[in-house]
């Protein structure tokens, strides 16, 4: 088998030959080491850069803004297909300008805006991608249009539906240029219904999708429905967009055909509601919000504890904010060790099985006891004292603990880029742990046009005098 | 006397016990309207003059069109072995909704989420027509297009048949304690041996290696969903901040209502097995061990939350329905629940306060005038929203949300309710595009469900073809389709504990 | 009603919505420090009336229209309650301009103008004393109202008066 299967070795790669019997390196038998070694020499964060990447040779469109369709580039990016991303001439895609309580900008400045740089709200949607620039009302980008997508594999765009039919590169059109080119269109409410032309945002989503019905603090407990944080559901949606394009992908390699995907990241949302609309449709039953605890399992919440371990930290975050706990006892010997741990042996007598535990008022008492039995101590404790009863808690990590844990930074989730332009900037990178193919962040994002001669000029063969001229007329 | 009618029919029902209020629900209530309708503005409509795009779209979009297309994982073949958690039966059922056979694996007493029911009632259960079995509405949302077969892995010769299949698929899923399969000796080593062209995922919380990886308690209970949500920093920036929420009313850091950072391992689950499928398929014709944990596919999308600690030392605090990047860009609570208005450009930000300035002139001209306002990214400061959405929830509360939703579309501002899960259902854009759908199926009946996202494609659309299987329902024919063995075997096997017998 | 005007002094007090949704208590004008009683159900004003007590909470913030909406801030004592939920030290909020900024390896990631201390929270307005009106062809140009001045003052140091609102 081992003869046979020569042939796709690549040359310089890390990665060894099947059956993994030896370390290509040390010699090292991997059949005797433990399990755990055998994971940190397959997924080693140091070797990423010498295996290959899974899309390499594939060329997506990214005719894109905010987060949702950019991410579908960016994900494509990671797994090593050349993304093109297009923006407008001089104000490139708006989520430039954004940036948390609008502080937070990297050099260099743009153009347009002579005070700022690129805002934090870029990071992370547009990794990998070569950026160029094209107003598309103009006529002559059309056939520019054109020309990139002959020699590309997918296109992702987000304009309202029927906008780049009207400009006359619309699927319809691009089909006739290029049948095996994978269109992906990303929004709101999709390309036809009675809505296909509401605007959407990710917080858009979430409310409608249903999702936002079922997180947060039940109304009788005087909460609110809250908001997932940070445009979860544009990342989440992208994902499902990469979902459909590689589907595609494998359909393509088989029949050489082309597609249309409408996805709505609305559809998306609901999509992620649970047993929400079984139990709906069958019963009656609107499942509502239920705030930190779980309507599956009890003991599964996070509680407050009496304090923080940082008390005096200037940062309310680390001084005030950090005192909540997730602990999880849901099976009887855990919940029956945790009711003797918090001085209620009570509690574990009244309710012995997880049904009985689940009721709600039974959660309310369950929760307000550990509450009470943690008021006095501070997180880092309670951790300690379930875990070493040998029971689950994890602390509510903020932004301060996931960047000082050693668990990410030996797998090699969070990294220093060194960027070019940009300095270091922190990125979390191999998101997914691949033997193989692990997908990797090369740079973060460029300036509005930074590849402008490298696409039209060096791959297109567009000559720089009609380049020049294009940039005269504000075209690129 | 409408008040007595009412009366009078309340008393019929005779609710006795829970189970007289748990009735089906007929769906939809009110049919969309036809299509004839919707489009007729359309052929007038500037942004597609002779109605040819949303033809097009209609003939060769539309899920209505989706019957008889070709599936686009045709012939993939996936064991599904994951039991407890949601992220491998949320990836496994986006591959099973888009052609693949998926083969769920589960222990010969099931897998433990088939009797997890919420709040602990039973009566929340959905009983297979022909034998009464039981499973909860969880399970059954994430089983779709799944077969279900039982193995005792624990069993020697379990492992054998693992083994046997394993070899025939394309792609093993799994979310066991780390190195639980390995020493069972149907790990990716052993298993790459047999099938070097295996796709080998395992999910978990966070992790199956590193200073922090995945535990069980000590009585052997898995870190299940929260955990990747905590050790994330999602909860810590989810919710209310005590400052617009007392914490006694909901002021904390809120978990998802969902096993979100489940969904979302699931979800990246799923491109990197399909990127690892071209990668077979086009580059190298052999797989790969791919590791997927929750607490790291949920960072990945929390945007720039660990970067900005990095740059500046700033920690992302929770800010409830609102945004602290965008102006206006948030829900706030109205007559009837909450509306969602969004549109921070200047031209979409004027259209919000022309609307408001129609009824609400004085909190209107307090937006318009203030210089500090001006400017689109200086809005985004604290001060800049507590204003601007003090405001707008002042007029929402004169607005329910189909009134506030109806005068803010007419200027084509992005603005949409909170519906609760009912109203969903009911949404008429969403039954005429079937985001939920209702599917017969053969062993449930009549089941309401989330449909998937990728169901309008021109050539490959993503369906729905039953939402789950009783346990073990397809031993027969999985074992005879992989491993050739009939009824009888089946049914020796079933006394020897390594499997079941359905029909038995 | 969520917000309101005191018409007496002038000053809007901003009654933020989810806090006093549903809330009873009495709260303090952070213009003229007159206390009234409010109770709202469902975001609706029920009552209202001035009282002669001690207020239960101050609001988030308040400015005033009639004065060129000049404004007192989150978290000024004795007016405005603190907003805790804050993203980094509340120093940093409360006008000490960062004209350098460091990361976490140590490195210089990039610098910002120098700006008066009246624009408030550091960073988050620094358009606010840049004249709105001016055009791009404006700013492009070497000298405009307002254009920052580089390398004049030291590290930590903020110019007071020479950017001056129009």
């Amino acid at each position: 088998m081992k003869e046979e299967m020569k042939w796709y070795k690549q040359e310089g790669s890390w990665s060894f030959d099947p059956p993994y019997d030896k370390d290509p390196e040390t010699g090292e038998d991997l059949e005797k080491i433990p399990f755990e070694e055998y994971c940190k020499k397959l997924f080693d964060p140091n070797k990423v850069w010498d295996k290959p990447e899974a899309l390499k040779g594939w060329r997506h469109i990214s005719a894109t803004m905010y987060i949702l369709s950019p991410h579908v580039g960016a994900t494509l990016g990671e797994f090593g297909a050349e993304v093109i991303k297009i923006e407008l001439p001089k104000l490139g895609d708006p989520m430039r300008h954004t940036s948390p309580f609008n502080e937070v900008y990297l050099w260099p400045e743009t153009d347009h805006r002579p005070m700022t740089g690129t805002g934090m709200g870029y990071l992370h949607a547009n990794t990998n991608k070569y950026f160029v620039t094209l107003d598309y009302h103009a006529p002559e980008a059309k056939e520019i249009v054109y020309d990139l997508v002959r020699i590309s594999d997918s296109l992702a765009e987000c304009y309202r539906p029927g906008t780049f039919y009207r400009w006359g590169i619309g699927y319809p059109q691009l089909k006739e240029v290029n049948p095996r080119l994978i269109y992906i269109w990303l929004g709101g409410f999709g390309n036809y219904g009675p809505r296909r032309y509401g605007g959407s945002y990710d917080i858009l989503g979430q409310a409608v999708g249903g999702l936002a019905a079922i997180t947060g603090w039940h109304e009788d407990f005087g909460g609110h429905p809250a908001k997932q944080t940070n445009w979860l559901i544009d990342w989440y949606s992208g994902l499902i967009g990469v979902i459909g394009v590689l589907a595609a992908a494998h359909y393509r390699r088989k029949t050489g055909e082309g597609t249309f995907i409408d996805l709505s990241q609305i559809s998306c949302a609901t999509r992620a509601t649970g047993y929400a609309f079984p139990l709906y449709g069958r019963f009656g039953v609107v499942r509502q919000r239920w705030g930190n605890w779980d309507t599956l399992l009890c003991v599964h919440g996070v509680i407050m504890v009496g304090k923080t371990d940082d008390p005096e930290h200037p940062n309310p975050q680390i001084s005030e904010e950090s005192r909540y706990v997730f602990v999880s006892a849901f099976q009887d010997e855990d919940f029956r060790e945790l009711c003797y741990i918090i001085g209620r042996p009570d509690l574990w007598e009244k309710y012995c099985s997880l049904k009985e535990r689940l009721k709600p008022e039974a959660q309310i008492e369950i929760y307000r006891a550990l509450e009470e039995w943690a008021a006095d101590k501070s997180r880092s404790e309670v951790v300690e004292i379930l875990n070493n009863a040998g029971l689950i808690a994890v602390p509510v990590f903020s932004a301060k603990d996931v960047y000082e844990c050693d668990h990410y930074w030996e797998r090699g989730t969070l990294r220093w880029v060194d960027d070019p332009i940009f300095g270091n900037v922190l990125v979390h990178d191999c998101t997914v742990k691949m033997s193989e193919t692990p997908p990797r962040a090369k740079w973060i994002w460029r300036p509005i046009g930074a590849d402008n001669i490298r696409i039209y000029h060096e791959l297109l063969g567009y000559p720089l005098s009609k380049l020049k001229e294009l940039w005269e007329k504000g075209i690129i | 006397m409408g008040e007595e009618k009412y009366e009078e029919k309340y008393i019929e029902l005779e609710i006795n016990d829970i189970k007289d209020t748990l009735l089906p629900r007929p769906w939809p209530v009110t049919p969309p309207r036809k299509k004839e309708e919707i489009y007729a503005p359309w052929v007038k409509d500037p942004r597609d003059p002779d109605g040819s795009y949303g033809k097009f779209i209609e003939e060769n979009i539309s899920w209505e069109k989706a019957e008889g297309k070709p599936w686009a994982l045709d012939g993939i073949t996936v064991l599904d072995c994951t039991i407890w958690g949601l992220a491998g039966a949320t990836a496994g059922s986006y591959l099973a909704e888009l052609g693949a056979e998926v083969i769920k694996v589960e222990p010969i007493t099931g897998d433990p989420l088939r009797y997890l029911y919420p709040f602990g009632r039973e009566e929340y259960a959905f009983e297979d027509i022909y034998t009464g079995e039981k499973v909860s509405p969880t399970f059954i949302h994430e089983q779709r297009n799944k077969y279900s077969i039982t193995l005792n892995l624990e069993h020697p010769k379990g492992r054998e048949l693992f083994k046997k299949l394993a070899a025939k698929a394309d792609i093993v899923l799994e979310n066991y304690p780390p190195g639980t399969f390995d020493e069972w000796g149907i790990g990716y080593r052993q298993l790459s041996k047999i099938n070097p062209r295996l796709i080998y995922v395992w999910f978990g919380q966070l992790g199956q290696w590193g200073p922090m990886k995945d535990k069980t308690s000590k009585y052997g209970q898995w870190m299940l969903d929260p955990v990747g949500m905590a050790a994330s920093e999602y909860i810590h920036s989810t919710g209310f901040p005590a400052d617009l929420l007392p914490r006694e009313k909901g002021g904390n850091p809120t978990r998802s209502g969902e096993w979100i950072a489940d969904i979302v391992a699931g979800v990246w689950g799923t491109v990197a097995i399909l990127a690892a499928l071209y990668y077979r398929e086009n580059v190298s014709n052999r797989g790969q061990f791919i590791e997927v944990a929750a607490s790291e596919a949920l960072m990945e999308i929390l945007d720039f939350n660990i970067s900005w600690y990095a740059f500046d030392g700033s920690i992302k605090a929770r800010i409830g329905g609102w945004d602290p990047n965008l102006n206006q860009y948030a829900w706030n609570p109205c007559k009837d629940g909450y509306m969602m208005i969004g549109g921070q450009s200047d031209r979409l930000w004027y259209r919000i306060l022309q609307v408001i300035a129609q009824e609400d002139p004085e909190g209107a001209r307090l937006i318009a005038e203030d210089p500090f306002l001006k400017e689109m990214a200086a809005r985004n400061a604290l001060e800049g929203l507590i204003k601007t959405y003090t405001v707008t929830a002042h007029w929402l509360t004169k607005n329910t949300r189909a009134e506030a939703e109806v005068k803010m579309n007419a200027r084509e501002v992005a603005a949409a309710p909170v519906l609760m899960i009912d109203e969903v259902a009911e949404y008429e854009h969403f039954i005429y595009r079937r985001h939920v759908t209702e599917v017969y199926d053969e062993h449930y009946g009549r089941v309401l469900i989330a449909n998937s996202p990728l169901a309008h494609q021109h050539r490959t659309p993503a369906r729905i073809k039953w939402v789950g299987r009783p346990l073990g329902l397809d031993n027969g024919e999985i074992f005879a389709k992989y491993l050739g063995l009939g009824p009888e075997e089946i049914k020796k096997l079933a006394k020897e504990g390594v499997t079941t017998w359905y029909h038995e | 009603m969520v917000y309101y005007w005191e018409h007496d002094c002038g000053w809007v007090n901003y009654l933020d919505p989810y806090y006093f949704w549903n809330w009873e208590g009495k709260v303090k004008c952070a213009g003229c420090d007159k206390v009234a009683y409010f109770k709202f159900v469902n975001g609706e004003l029920l009552e209202y009336k001035e009282v002669d007590e001690e207020a239960d909470i101050f609001p988030l913030y308040a400015d005033n229209p009639n004065e060129g909406y000049v404004s007192i801030k989150v978290g000024t004592e004795g007016k405005t309650r603190p907003f805790r939920g804050l993203m980094r030290d509340p120093k940093t909020y409360t006008g000490e301009a960062r004209t350098r900024t460091e990361n976490f390896a140590g490195k210089f990631i990039r610098a910002m103008p120098n700006q008066p201390k009246k624009a408030g929270f550091a960073e988050s307005r620094r358009f606010a004393w840049i004249d709105r009106t001016k055009s791009i062809d404006v700013w492009g140009k070497d000298n405009y109202p307002g254009k920052p001045i580089y390398g004049k003052f030291k590290v930590g140091e903020v110019a007071e008066e020479e950017h001056v609102e129009e």
